[in-house]
């Protein structure tokens, strides 16, 4: 029997220069340069994984960073299947961010499946957010992953956990 | 479930071994009662029960009765989840392969209404690409601009015909995309043949973001009411992706070079429009599977538009003027050159046949090489010089022919003759003449040249058979004469020689000498006939012995000094044959004498011409 053909539409969410894109970069090889990144606000990438023998296409919205000047557009998120939140944990306002940002998702989309990465894990000692935060949020029922673009920590293990929540929800 | 029928016994009181007496009787009056009671309590559902066992027991009414439900449960079931169809597939896959491996035919032509149209489309299609891409290469083949295009190809890499078809083209439709509205995620896509293209996936994701882009720019400054779809996008100078929406599905076509607007509203509009009806529920519950959207192929496909220059009516295709000049030209000179060279070549051979005419000539190898004629050959020094033919009686310049030819005598009639003539030059009054080879001479030459002629003759190439028969020796025919001329005198009735005849003997024996040695060298043998005569005094009889015997001492009197008497006749002829006509005293005396006659035989005739020996 010919195997189903998925596609599934994941967003990175986050504050600004949180280390969302190089992320992406650790886990996709992208066809775009990043010209398009900002010009548009997005940059689309694919990577496939396989959960419980399926093939799995994960369409990597990567949205552009959350900052002062520049909201991030919840029109991105439409159609999504899940998104990873992505904070800095060398810059504590960038957990607000996350939670702000998933608020706005919650109101503006709908509860999706997530994970919340915490960025920059090469620079422990730097590290703002320490592990009474990681607590709380973990207190709300967040998947928290520590990762770091540097090294590929936690990487393939972040979207493959996405992955994984949104097919078998 | 079994298939022994089932069966329903009554419930059979336990009976007591009882003896039978009254007792017995009223028992039985209890057991009818309890029957009735039984009956009467139990009997519809007995009626029932016994209609279920007969339908549960009856495999035709089961049959009949399942029938009715299985399209219907199989239904129901499909729409639960995939169970029925992971436990039907199996079956079903070994049934159409032994129905396939039986008879391939009930399989063949069920999908061939389907099979057909699609093959058709394909072959037409794969046709239409190659006449297209052929009819543009060759109608910019032989321009300047197909030149730098030619350039353009080789230093890009490309294929000439790509090259045409890229700068012809008005418009081409190069890929479609059916999106999905909401999430972006592609759920087809189709490319022209030879289009490159990158990941689809990404490519629809990137252009939903970019609508979506376009649109939030839109909404968010002034322009809130128009432009709601965002409907083109314009990639560079000449692509352009056009956005045609559906309430669930976008079709975004990526269009290289100037398309009319009039194909949204006759082609892609249609396209997404059927799709969105055709797979409405598919697209409504979309949750990632792609699968079924391949159903939209056709719909994408067709809208795969292209349109080259002049591909609209092939017959306006004009050859411009400068292309047809050069083709006059290129004609003009081709006729010309084949003119010039049919000429030389008819003039050649015209050479060539003079040369085959002349006597003593031989052609052994002609041809053209380095754009020069050479002929190599024999010629006899007599014949003709090829030379000078070719310089006075032919238009070819002789700088354009590498003549070779080895000297030879020839065998030619003709120039066998002329090297008769050249070697034995005959003295005046002598003709020679050849015949199939046989040389004649005919005239009078002087001994030495008749011997000389006889020896070299058959030397001449060509000259197999050397005739002189008509021809004569004039020392050898004086010799003759001058014998012939004189006579021996005798005394009267006595066959002894008158006074001073002896001398006369001895000179005479001298010329015959001379005569028997000149004859072989030319070609002669010499017979002699010394006849006796008398005067006409006295009898006959003595006369014809006196005759003879002067003739036979005349014999005797030559061979005395050895020459052979074989070439000698001698004949007694009387008064017969007077050597002068007797008027007088001196002729008498001249008649009583012996004269000669000569004989200069060809010796293959001698033997018919010789008088035979006595």
């Amino acid at each position: 029997m010919t195997q189903k053909q998925i596609q599934k539409k994941i967003c990175l969410l986050g504050a600004f220069a949180v280390g969302k894109t190089s992320l992406v970069a650790r886990f996709v090889k992208s066809i775009y340069s990043d010209q398009y990144i900002t010009t548009v606000g997005v940059k689309v990438d694919k990577k496939t994984i396989n959960i419980d023998g399926q093939e799995i296409n994960l369409i990597v919205w990567d949205v552009a960073g959350e900052d002062d000047l520049q909201k991030v557009r919840m029109n991105y998120l439409s159609g999504a299947s899940g998104y990873l939140l992505v904070a800095d944990g060398t810059r504590r306002d960038t957990l607000e961010t996350a939670r702000m940002l998933r608020d706005r998702v919650n109101e503006e989309v709908g509860a999706l499946p997530f994970i919340f990465l915490i960025n920059k894990a090469d620079l422990a000692s730097e590290w703002e957010i320490d592990d009474q935060a990681v607590a709380e949020c973990e207190a709300h029922g967040w998947t928290v992953i520590k990762t770091s673009a540097k090294t590929g920590e936690g990487v393939e293990e972040a979207f493959t956990k996405l992955a994984e929540k949104i097919y078998r929800k | 479930m079994s298939d022994s029928p089932l069966r329903i016994v009554p419930n059979q009181p336990d009976e007591p071994d009882q003896p039978e007496d009254a007792a017995s009787t009223e028992a039985a009056v209890s057991r009818d009662e309890m029957a009735e009671l039984r009956r009467l309590l139990v009997e519809p559902e007995q009626v029932q029960l016994n209609n279920i066992l007969e339908r549960l027991n009856n495999p035709r009414v089961r049959t009949r009765e399942m029938s009715r439900l299985l399209s219907e449960a199989v239904k129901l079931r499909a729409s639960q989840d995939d169970s029925l169809t992971e436990a039907l597939a199996p079956t079903i896959v070994t049934s159409f392969h032994s129905s396939v491996k039986k008879d391939p035919r009930p399989v063949a032509e069920a999908i061939s209404p389907l099979m057909g149209p699609a093959i058709r489309r394909a072959i037409s299609a794969a046709l239409n690409s190659m006449v297209q891409t052929f009819d543009q290469a060759l109608k910019h083949s032989f321009s300047w601009q197909g030149l730098k295009w030619r350039i353009e190809a080789l230093s890009a890499g490309q294929s000439f015909a790509e090259v045409v078809m890229l700068h012809t083209l008005l418009y081409r439709v190069e890929q479609v995309f059916l999106i999905h509205k909401q999430s972006g995620v592609k759920l087809n896509h189709v490319a022209a043949p030879s289009i490159k293209t990158q990941d689809s996936d990404i490519v629809s994701g990137m252009l939903t973001a970019i609508q979506e882009a376009i649109r939030s720019f839109s909404f968010d400054s002034f322009d809130q009411t128009q432009n709601e779809h965002s409907d083109m996008l314009r990639l560079s100078d000449d692509l352009e992706v056009w956005f045609e929406t559906a309430p669930q599905a976008v079709l975004a076509v990526v269009v290289r070079g100037k398309a009319p607007e009039s194909l949204r509203s006759e082609f892609f509009a249609p396209a997404i429009e059927a799709i969105q009806y055709e797979q409405r529920e598919a697209l409504e519950s979309f949750d990632g599977d792609t699968t079924p959207f391949e159903l939209s192929r056709p719909h994408l496909e067709s809208c795969l538009l292209s349109k080259y220059e002049g591909q609209t009516d092939p017959s306006k295709f004009k050859i411009p003027l400068y292309v047809k000049l050069l083709a006059a030209l290129l004609l003009a000179a081709i006729a010309a050159w084949a003119f010039f060279t049919w000429r030389e070549n008819r003039r050649w051979e015209n050479y060539l046949n003079t040369l085959r005419a002349q006597p003593g000539v031989i052609i052994a190898d002609q041809g053209k090489r380095d754009g020069k004629f050479f002929i190599t050959g024999f010629r006899d020094p007599l014949a003709a010089d090829p030379a000078t033919i070719l310089k006075e009686q032919t238009p070819i310049n002789p700088n354009d022919v590498v003549s070779n030819w080895q000297l030879q005598k020839s065998s030619h009639p003709q120039l066998a003759l002329a090297n008769a003539r050249s070697l034995l030059e005959p003295p005046p009054g002598v003709e020679l003449k050849l015949d199939q080879g046989k040389l004649s001479a005919e005239g009078e030459a002087p001994h030495q040249w008749v011997a000389d002629a006889r020896k070299w003759a058959r030397a001449i190439p060509g000259v197999i058979e050397f005739d002189d028969a008509k021809l004569i020796d004039k020392d050898l025919d004086e010799l003759r004469r001058q014998v012939e001329r004189q006579v021996v005198r005798f005394v009267v009735s006595t066959d002894q020689l008158a006074a001073g005849q002896n001398q006369v003997v001895s000179a005479l024996t001298d010329q015959i000498q001379q005569l028997i040695a000149l004859a072989p060298p030319a070609g002669r043998a010499v017979r002699i006939e010394i006849v006796g005569h008398t005067d006409t005094e006295g009898d006959e009889n003595t006369n014809q012995r006196l005759s003879d015997e002067r003739a036979a001492r005349i014999l005797s009197m030559i061979t005395v000094s050895g020459v052979s008497k074989d070439i000698f006749f001698i004949r007694g002829a009387a008064s017969k044959e007077p050597v002068r006509p007797e008027t007088s005293r001196s002729d008498k005396e001249y008649n009583r004498s012996v004269s000669f006659k000569i004989s200069l035989l060809n010796p293959s005739k001698s033997a018919q011409q010789l008088p035979k020996k006595n």
